[in-house]
């Protein structure tokens, strides 16, 4: 829908042709930006841009040192005109050059609102000076955008409230495996252990029914359970993810591996991984590590979790299977990326024979800012009386 | 110690909680203050209460789950014994509590809850500042051990894992048919073994036995 609008746009502004147009989307809870859609005018400039943002805005990305962006993010700002007054205005000024090298000179950028809160931004990049007529559109453009993030709500679409919606019925599933059934099967249990200790003529076959009933109960039932849907991941991640090592120990040699730094965020109290985001990245590597077994025949897997950066959870999960087949693994691949972006993420898979498969998911977490980081950088004053108004 | 124990219940589903408070009833010197189905509940209570042990189910349902109310619990009262409850079999999250807070936090599974004596041996220990972990847990990690375990003789191996379970010095020495005072110098080379100086850190030698245990079987998250 998002590109849809951006496209209309790119044809329907009178006057200048208009050469990239994008929606960012900011993230509150950890301070990052990714972008939403964005159109190019046509497929040179696509491939170029592209290109671009895989080497200077691979996603998502701190909010912090991006110049115009962090200030819509804090004070939704506003900005139009020539590019190269962002120039100085950005830590890493290459990707602006490059833009000003294909003549893309001109840029207008607008916060995008939802309840008082700057959710994400509209940029348009173009290579002749943009009128007051046209940057009035730009506008409305803008409010449309913030009308269609009010109808889509807070789970977003698609993948995200598909996933969202199956983990409610696995919880369910799972509690109900795991609470009232084991009670269940513990005071049969109970009952009949009494009644073969009253009886003698009767014990033996009662004993035999009873470890038949133990089994079921201790292995088969919790097992289910565990894979349905692993309780534990609401204390903490870490013992998820042995329980998952040792489910998987029996097919192939498991080695888990967790920094110190991952270690430290993951806390029962005050955690820094929110609950949904940690069954994401179980769920990315419970998947990578499915397919490592059920189609790539891998003999060994290595599951490694650090920080990227230190707003991102970097967890992949290599195996030195035959890799991947789309054919068998397609849908697999599916749930691996769709989990990722419902936690504004995203997985990226390598695959080369001998080499092996690696599953690189890349997650933000929150973690604090230092308090004057930002403000320290530039007065919010004096931001916003440079950029303001500021038409060409 | 003949002196009776205060402990609270903190569980969300009815059937189980009947179970536990029955199972409860039936153990000398143990007595049952109160049984709540919420964390929230329990904590507003432990003014009233005053229990010496809370036995916490790890899974409370939607809200805080039990380490966090554990933790809350302990926030305000440092010495009550928690003794969590669980179907996982994950007592490694002992290893999610700070080192010098994990004095008096014990892992029971719930299908223990039919034996009264490890029930009580349990509680005990949670309110004596040990940690200790159900011996069904011990009995299925003995089938599957790590290159540090074997690193260990087959007498510590043994001493090591009656340790876990709570067993007292001379509860050992009965089990393995050998004096206390064995028992006592089998410990102190065991603590040399694995590197345990006694009351380091203000924490209980038994306590880094139970997490070195924990350890060996690669347990600990």
């Amino acid at each position: 829908m998002a590109r849809v609008i951006l496209s209309r746009l790119m044809k329907s502004l009178p006057g200048s042709e208009l050469a990239v147009a994008e929606f960012y989307r900011f993230h509150r809870n950890t301070d990052t930006i990714s972008t939403w859609a964005w159109e190019a005018r046509d497929s040179t400039l696509h491939s170029f841009l592209a290109g671009l943002k895989r080497q200077f805005m691979p996603e998502p990305v701190a909010v912090t040192g991006h110049g115009i962006l962090e200030r819509i993010y804090h004070a939704g700002v506003s900005f139009a005109g020539p590019l190269e007054k962002l120039l100085n205005d950005v830590i890493d000024p290459r990707a602006i050059h490059r833009l000003m090298a294909r003549r893309l000179h001109y840029a207008a950028i607008f916060p995008v609102w939802r309840e008082a809160v700057v959710f994400g931004a509209l940029g348009v990049y173009s290579d002749s000076p943009l009128g007051q007529s046209q940057i009035g559109r730009l506008k409305s453009v803008a409010s449309v955008m913030e009308q269609l993030v009010e109808l889509s709500g807070n789970l977003g679409t698609g993948p995200a409230l598909a996933a969202v919606t199956e983990e409610r019925f696995r919880r369910a599933v799972a509690e109900e495996l795991h609470g009232p059934i084991q009670t269940k099967l513990l005071l049969i249990i109970s009952d009949l252990r009494a009644t073969a200790g009253s009886s003698s003529a009767v014990a033996s076959q009662l004993n035999a029914a009873i470890q038949r009933l133990e089994d079921l109960r201790e292995h088969d039932i919790r097992q289910l359970s565990h894979r349905v849907h692993p309780g534990i991941i609401r204390v903490a991640l870490r013992p998820a993810l042995r329980q998952l090592e040792d489910e998987f120990a029996s097919y192939v040699a498991v080695h888990l591996v967790i920094s110190s730094e991952v270690a430290a965020l993951d806390t029962p109290i005050n955690s820094e991984l929110s609950e949904r985001t940690r069954l994401a990245i179980y769920r990315i590597v419970e998947e990578a590590m499915q397919n490592a077994v059920r189609h790539a025949q891998a003999k060994n897997v290595r599951v490694v979790l650090e920080m990227a950066e230190p707003h991102l959870l970097r967890a992949r999960v290599w195996d030195d299977g035959v890799g991947f087949s789309q054919a068998k693994a397609g849908l697999g691949i599916y749930l691996m990326k769709s989990r990722a972006r419902g936690v504004y993420g995203r997985v990226t898979i390598q695959s080369s024979p001998g080499l092996g498969t690696e599953v690189q998911a890349l997650i933000p977490v929150r973690v604090r800012l230092k308090p004057n980081r930002i403000l320290s950088r530039r007065d919010r004053h004096e931001w916003e009386q440079s950029y303001i108004g500021d038409h060409c | 110690m003949a002196k009776e124990l205060d402990v609270m219940v903190v569980e969300d589903q009815p059937l189980y909680r009947d179970l536990l408070v029955t199972a409860l009833k039936n153990c000398a010197l143990v007595n049952v203050v109160g049984a709540f189905a919420a964390g929230a509940a329990a904590v507003a209570a432990l003014d009233t209460l005053q229990p010496s042990v809370a036995l916490v189910d790890i899974d409370l349902g939607p809200g805080p789950n039990g380490v966090q109310m554990g933790l809350e619990m302990r926030q305000r009262y440092p010495r009550m014994g928690i003794v969590l409850l669980s179907n996982y079999d994950q007592p490694g999250i002992l290893g999610l509590i700070p080192r010098r807070e994990v004095s008096g936090w014990c892992y029971l599974l719930k299908s223990s809850v039919s034996n009264v004596h490890v029930i009580k041996r349990t509680i005990e220990a949670a309110a004596n500042g040990l940690m200790i972990l159900d011996p069904a847990l011990v009995q299925a990690y003995q089938s599957a051990p790590s290159e540090s375990w074997q690193e260990l003789t087959r007498r510590q191996q043994e001493i090591l894992s009656l340790i876990a379970q709570g067993y007292s010095n001379l509860a050992i020495g009965e089990q393995l048919g050998i004096t206390v005072k064995s028992v006592e110098n089998y410990i102190t080379q065991l603590y040399q073994v694995l590197g345990i100086v006694p009351n380091q850190e203000g924490i209980h030698p038994r306590v880094s036995a139970t997490l070195a245990y924990l350890k060996a079987f690669r347990q600990l998250p």
